[in-house]
């Protein structure tokens, strides 16, 4: 009994040091399998008809909640969406594709639109199962894609140093506030990490003994990161 | 921070003299956990005399816009609020960075961009070099 616990921690220790050296635990993900469940039949169609429906509007008609809402549900105003949208939905990831079976896969939007909804709800992978009409799984990966495709599309634009000219006005405005040559201010809070692997609790336990990961911003004051 | 210690950040083009001593080092407006740097801009523990009291109100006015970043960036993107689902450390800096991007979107799209165009053609320029997922800080 002892060689088998031995054996099991021996195994998480080492895959929690191999998801630290690769950054991922590599798991099998999807396809269909013998033996397996089936796909439940989701009705793509019906989700993306749904969010179109509510927030887009279809067939000329209006949608069904205004721009308080959708800025409400979506975190972002909608020409911030629709930027976001449209520069993602051609992306081979993105965009409909058809399965193996030849059936249609789910649209652009209902992927966005549930990965958004990850970020700004955060609630888990399956909340906007029944809205979306993706499994769990789905939203989990494009969750991740997108996370992705933001820092790779952008970040190079909206995380950089301030280049000369926004300091200048920076500058400008911090010195019209008293404090001349200031670039800004830091400041810095602690995210707890709720699934830390056992093998890196030790390392990141903050004065309280909670886990944390402590994340470090600059911003200015339009709170521009 | 790698950048503040080669000394590529910040410029040090523009001159200022605070109490008749020219400096060039721009510096962050930071609380008391931060390291007593000159780059780090701290309020006086116990001001005793009034300039170093209006010094200190000042300070913390400009701080203050740091703090409450975090109040609308937790308000606004649930995710950063409540403790962290991801399982490894580079997927919860990508979820971080993600949302700070997101937010400054939808900060620049509410200033009607300010300095906007500025900003587009600089990152023009920058995507043409192209920065990788795991670089670039805050």
């Amino acid at each position: 009994m002892a060689v088998v616990l031995g054996a099991r921690a021996n195994l998480s220790t080492r895959r929690a040091l191999l998801s630290v050296c690769e950054g991922r635990v590599r798991k099998r993900v999807g396809g269909s399998r013998p033996g397996r469940r089936t796909n439940r039949p989701r009705d793509f169609d019906l989700g993306a008809h749904a969010i179109l429906r509510d927030y887009f509007g279809v067939d000329g008609e209006p949608p069904v909640y205004g721009e308080d809402a959708f800025e409400e549900r979506f975190r972002l105003s909608r020409p911030v969406f629709n930027r976001l949208f449209r520069s993602i939905c051609n992306e081979p990831a993105w965009r409909r594709t058809v399965s193996a079976t030849g059936r249609p896969q789910a649209h652009a939007i209902q992927k966005v639109a549930a990965a958004v909804r990850v970020l700004g709800y955060g609630e888990p992978f399956d909340g906007a199962d029944e809205y979306c009409r993706l499994s769990r799984s789905t939203i989990d990966m494009y969750t991740r894609l997108l996370t992705h495709f933001n820092i790779d599309m952008w970040a190079s634009k909206y995380l950089r140093r301030t280049n000369a000219e926004e300091l200048e006005h920076i500058l400008t405005c911090n010195a019209a506030r008293g404090l001349p040559s200031c670039m800004g201010s830091i400041f810095c809070t602690h995210w707890t990490w709720a699934k830390c692997p056992k093998a890196l609790a030790g390392q990141y336990k903050d004065r309280n003994g909670k886990i944390t990961v402590v994340i470090e911003t600059v911003c200015d004051e339009d709170l521009y990161i | 921070m790698l950048d503040v210690n080669d000394g590529t950040w910040p410029p040090r083009i523009y001159k200022y003299t605070p109490n008749g001593r020219s400096r060039r080092l721009l510096f962050y407006a930071a609380d008391q956990g931060y390291p007593r740097y000159a780059i780090f801009a701290q309020t006086y523990s116990k001001p005793d005399t009034p300039r170093r009291l209006v010094y200190d109100l000042l300070q913390e006015a400009v701080r203050k816009d740091a703090e409450r970043l975090y109040a609308v960036w937790w308000s606004r993107w649930f995710i950063t609020k409540y403790p962290a689902r991801n399982m490894t450390l580079p997927r919860l800096i990508n979820t971080a960075k993600a949302v700070a991007i997101l937010h400054n979107m939808a900060v620049e799209h509410r200033r009607h961009g300010f300095i906007a165009s500025t900003r587009i053609a600089a990152a023009a320029a920058v995507r043409g070099a192209g920065t990788g997922r795991h670089d670039g800080d805050d």
